[in-house]
């Protein structure tokens, strides 16, 4: 069977790919909140000149980048078109019963736009250069506070990682199904959307089952390896920050900084 | 040799939902470094017994003596002990894959124990390369063979030093290649690292390795010794629907034939080495 990809990780050896999960989640995150901070267009500019910055550092194909923007646009739109519509303030050149077009509603509308797309960028930049388990890791890193309050993070950590190693194993054993229930005659490919969802029933129980038996497995195997929580567990995998990393610190401080100076207050 | 690693004295189980223990009065003895093989049919009780030993499941009545494992009776104090004792290979390869990675299953049983971080890089590298997986260390198990697989389930028990390695038809889902690959590994293991094994399985075929062979039926050990001891009493072996292997048939056979094959004949090594010897007297 050929190779499954989980997540949308594309393997590439730029600069980002070097830097540390931890701080490229950190980055991905704040730079939602930072966003906020744009209130005018130099501003907008400066935070789409970086997006655009991250997204060419990491030597991909601009494809995969519209590829995530893609799926996203119809609401990217209607959003925008929200702001449009019912944004009142500034020169009015059109109204119409609820309906006002306006100065302000324009502005607001491509800022929107602009930061939905941003966002969007800047986390497929995050996605694409970092392997799934090297997301949950960082998860893992970040929610670690929450440990004062008796959330169990690494069991929540090894309940991630776990799920990500058996993707491919359920998606094994759903083309398993599928091919056996296929020799039997039934069709997944054919038919309206009711039929196809019918046809989908048979291939659903099966599945449960056996991700249950695998479950029960699983948990048995861990056991007979010494698995009694994670009190007293110690890491074989472990994050090191490097040099790298505070290239990803200035790009963030700087940003922040420049958006601060520049904003309209 | 002589000393018994594992003992089970009149051991029964049965599972909640069912009236009918799924073992019962099954006792035996292992002594150190042999290889034990336990013979059954699907369902004749052989996984319960291995849960039992290390304690995933608890027999119907647990005495100080029902269940002892190097010396310490199976109990809610020693269990972590003995789990440190007793590494199993279960049945599915995938099944048993916790870690992402090769190097990360296999560092999963010395995670549990809280070695710290720089002795298990060296104990998990030299642990893959001993189970020849060296050039998977960062392979995913989706891009791994069931044989593979099997071999970093045995690498990942060997890095937390067991004495007691038991196969739980740890073969009986792979091709006769990575069948005879894992077999192969774990005689290589047995030797070299002092184990004592128990595997079990239905195929008749595996008991050749073995030195001495407990075979069960509806939870019930029905007969117990040698493999070739065992296989003498063919009214039993029948009953139970058990064929015999080849090469005790082939033995029969050919003394039926009227050739003389000695007694102590009880390996195909040997069988072969018997004729050729008849083969250059004629």
């Amino acid at each position: 069977m050929s190779k499954i990809i989980i997540g949308r990780y594309i393997p590439g050896d730029s600069i980002i790919y070097k830097m540390d999960p931890r701080g490229k989640l950190l980055v991905a995150i704040l730079f939602i909140f930072i966003i906020f901070l744009a209130n005018n267009w130099l501003t907008y500019g400066i935070i789409a000149l970086f997006a655009i910055l991250a997204v060419a550092a990491t030597k991909l194909k601009a494809k995969i980048f519209w590829d995530g923007v893609k799926p996203l646009i119809w609401l990217i739109f209607f959003t925008s078109a929200l702001q449009l519509f019912f944004t009142t303030g500034g020169t009015i050149y059109w109204k119409w019963w609820i309906f006002t077009l306006s100065s302000f509603g324009i502005a607001n509308a491509i800022f929107i736009c602009i930061r939905f797309t941003l966002i969007i960028l800047i986390s497929t930049v995050m996605t694409v250069t970092t392997m799934p388990l090297e997301i949950a890791d960082a998860m893992e890193w970040i929610l670690k506070p929450l440990k004062l309050i008796r959330v169990p993070v690494d069991k929540i950590a090894l309940v991630m990682s776990i799920a990500l190693r058996f993707v491919p194993t359920l998606f094994d054993q759903t083309l398993k199904i599928m091919n056996a229930q296929r020799s039997r005659g039934a069709d997944f490919n054919d038919g309206g959307l009711i039929k196809r969802s019918k046809a989908i029933a048979p291939l659903l129980v099966p599945l449960f089952i056996s991700s249950l038996e695998t479950a029960v497995d699983l948990s048995t195997a861990m056991e007979a390896r010494g698995y009694r929580g994670s009190k007293g567990r110690s890491h074989y995998r472990v994050l090191r920050w490097s040099k790298v990393d505070l290239v990803n610190l200035f790009y963030l401080v700087s940003l922040t900084a420049l958006l601060i100076i520049f904003r309209t207050h | 040799m002589s000393e018994n690693i594992i003992s089970l004295n009149h051991v029964s189980f049965t599972y909640s939902e069912s009236k009918v223990p799924a073992v019962q009065d099954v006792s035996f003895n292992v002594k150190k470094g042999e290889w034990f093989t336990i013979l059954g049919h699907n369902g004749s009780g052989k996984s319960t017994i291995t849960r039992l030993i290390n304690g995933l499941l608890w027999s119907d009545e647990n005495d100080a003596d029902s269940i002892i494992v190097d010396g310490d009776p199976l109990n809610e104090q020693n269990l972590w002990k003995i789990r440190d004792k007793v590494g199993i290979v279960f049945q599915n390869p995938d099944n048993q894959f916790v870690g992402a990675t090769v190097a990360d299953d296999v560092a999963f049983g010395l995670e549990n124990r809280g070695v710290p971080r720089e002795q298990m890089l060296s104990i998990v590298d030299k642990a893959i390369q001993e189970v020849g997986m060296s050039d998977y260390k960062t392979a995913e198990p989706s891009n791994l063979s069931g044989g593979q697989k099997q071999r970093v389930a045995i690498a990942g028990i060997l890095a937390v030093k067991p004495k007691i390695l038991i196969l739980d038809e740890a073969t009986s889902m792979l091709d006769p290649r990575g069948h005879d690959e894992i077999i192969s590994l774990v005689k290589k293991m047995k030797d070299k690292n002092d184990l004592t094994v128990i595997s079990i399985t239905h195929d008749i075929n595996e008991i050749m390795l073995a030195d001495h062979v407990l075979i069960l039926n509806d939870g019930k050990a029905i007969a117990q010794g040698t493999p070739k001891d065992v296989f003498k009493n063919e009214k039993l072996i029948d009953s139970i629907g058990l064929e015999e292997p080849f090469i005790f048939k082939l033995i029969k056979k050919l003394i039926k034939a009227g050739i003389e094959i000695p007694e102590n004949v009880d390996s195909q090594e040997k069988l072969v080495e018997i004729l050729c010897q008849l083969n250059s007297k004629m």
